[in-house]
């Protein structure tokens, strides 16, 4: 554990050195990313200038829905960039040279590249839930708040899961890049309260992708309209999409050509 | 006109080539479709009429959305940047065709397949979904959507051509890219109509830039309704805009190649 703080460390450092080296395109990145918020934050505050609920959930409420899945979005780019620079490492046949490192290889590919950008803008993210959360009658240190910090754990579970079935997808296939970014536009459909799509809709992106486990079961948590069945339902979703994905990494090593080293 | 039809067909066969890819990324377009469906409809339900639409205008707004990002917007609209940067854009210098023309057929590849599987798309879920499309009466309008759709998209390009050219200048190109990636998506009207933001500040700002022009006017002419439904004006300011970009793009082309030291070849 300390060996792999200590890679970690010295990976963010080194990640910490590029970005202030471009100093344009990091300045650019962070006001892109804030741009997206804004205009989608601005987009939610005019939505409320019409009615006064998106199905039965008032202005901060769907506020709490955004603000969750921007913080889940950020800190899983925040830890897990490495995925995103890994394809030609695959294709060069460059992860010959991973293999043998005496560090853990799935940790060392997701966490490589740590977006030093996201981990501000997580910080920023967790103020601003925190101001919303005030405007909710919510009990700070409550029940509620526990089980919120601890669905969201479990949704950053069943991501890294994801994370890893992309890196051995890319092992089996080479052409998969885009998973990721499918994964990151799905994440989207969190963005906002299930119930605004129908029930087909509901139970896709619930119970076969879960992306709202990841996002709207901790916020639903937190408002106290998740029941027990639920949070045992994200709880088996999450030990079947990391486990799965840790079995599916492990055979796919396995067909690992090094074609190209 | 020979040898820029071979550059849009040998796009096409890259395109097929990696067909995974393609397909997953018509799949990425297709869930932020779903998503800002799902949201619109169920707001202007709700309400009746949300910000001025029934939920059949804004179903078809939002339809209309998927199919001209893919006509408008494309994928392909880095390339120019990156061969800047890596000193492969010296070889478009030294070949007998215009470098402009060869970035615009070879995304206009990427844009025709992309508007064909729009189209598909589209069709399916009008058809699962069972959406009422708000179809424009009399060919005027369908004239005018036109026009202003092929303007829309040759705006977007100068646009793009524009940022590409900052490559030029700093390796860094990729970022100020990104920033304006993001304002184009929003102030074009690509997530919601402009109208729900009208009375605002922010929609007196948008209706005075270019952006506004590569979503949100084509649709408000297929609807005919609201601002930008004047479609003369329309595509008179498309046309204008356009050209200011031209000669912004004809500028910038003649410093910036001044300054082109085919580094990284």
């Amino acid at each position: 554990m300390k060996k792999h703080a200590r890679v970690w460390l010295q990976l963010t450092n080194c990640a910490f050195m590029s970005y202030t080296t471009n100093r344009l395109d990091t300045f650019s990145y962070f006001i892109g990313k804030t741009v997206r918020f804004g205009f989608f934050a601005l987009m939610i505050f005019s939505i409320f200038r019409f009615t006064d609920n998106i199905s039965g959930y008032g202005k901060y409420e769907a506020l709490l829905f955004f603000l969750t899945f921007n913080l889940i979005d950020s800190l899983s780019q925040a830890l897990f960039r490495g995925v995103y620079v890994f394809k030609p490492d695959v294709q060069r046949g460059q992860l010959d040279y991973l293999l043998p490192k005496p560090v853990n290889t799935l940790f060392y590919i997701l966490s490589r590249l740590t977006d030093m950008l996201d981990i501000i803008f997580s910080l920023l993210l967790i103020v601003l839930t925190m101001l919303v959360i005030q405007r909710l009658p919510i009990t700070w240190g409550g029940v509620e708040m526990g089980w919120y910090t601890v669905l969201i754990i479990l949704g950053l579970l069943i991501i890294i899961g994801i994370h890893i079935l992309t890196v051995a997808i890319t092992i089996r296939t080479e052409e998969s890049d885009s998973i990721i970014w499918l994964y990151r536009r799905g994440l989207y459909l969190g963005s906002f309260p299930p119930e605004i799509f129908n029930s087909t809709g509901q139970f896709l992106f619930t119970y076969i992708l879960p992306i709202f486990v990841i996002v709207a079961f901790p916020v639903k948590a937190l408002l106290g309209l998740l029941d027990w069945q639920n949070i045992l339902a994200a709880l088996g979703l999450t030990i079947l999409w990391l486990g799965g994905a840790i079995l599916f990494w492990k055979s796919s090593l396995k067909k690992y050509s090094s074609a190209s080293s | 006109m020979t040898k820029y039809w071979i550059v849009f067909k040998n796009r096409i066969g890259t395109i097929f080539a990696y067909r995974l890819n393609f397909f997953i990324g018509r799949l990425q377009g297709l869930i932020m479709i779903l998503l800002l469906y799902f949201l619109w409809v169920t707001l202007a339900k709700q309400t009746g009429r949300f910000a001025g639409f029934t939920p059949e205008e804004i179903a078809t707004y939002v339809l209309l959305v998927n199919i001209l990002r893919a006509f408008v917007f494309g994928n392909q609209t880095r390339l120019m940047a990156s061969d800047i940067n890596k000193g492969t854009f010296s070889v478009n210098l030294v070949k007998p065709f215009s470098s402009v023309s060869y970035y615009y057929f070879h995304e206009l590849a990427e844009r025709v397949i992309g508007t064909l599987a729009a189209i598909a798309e589209t069709l399916v879920l009008t058809y699962l979904l069972k959406i009422n499309w708000v179809i424009p009466n009399g060919y005027t309008v369908w004239i005018y959507f036109t026009l202003a759709t092929i303007l829309a998209q040759l705006i977007y390009f100068s646009f793009s051509t524009l940022l590409n050219y900052l490559a030029f200048w700093s390796r860094e190109a990729m970022g100020p890219r990104f920033l304006f990636e993001w304002i184009l998506e929003f102030a074009s009207g690509a997530y919601f109509p402009l109208t729900i933001l009208m009375g605002g500040v922010f929609f007196s700002i948008l209706y005075k830039l270019p952006f506004i022009y590569m979503i949100y006017h084509p649709i408000m002419i297929f609807l005919q309704k609201g601002p930008g439904s004047d479609m003369p004006v329309v595509v008179y300011g498309g046309i204008i805009w356009l050209v200011i970009l031209i000669i912004l793009n004809r500028i910038m082309f003649n410093f910036g190649i001044k300054r082109y030291t085919s580094e990284g070849i």
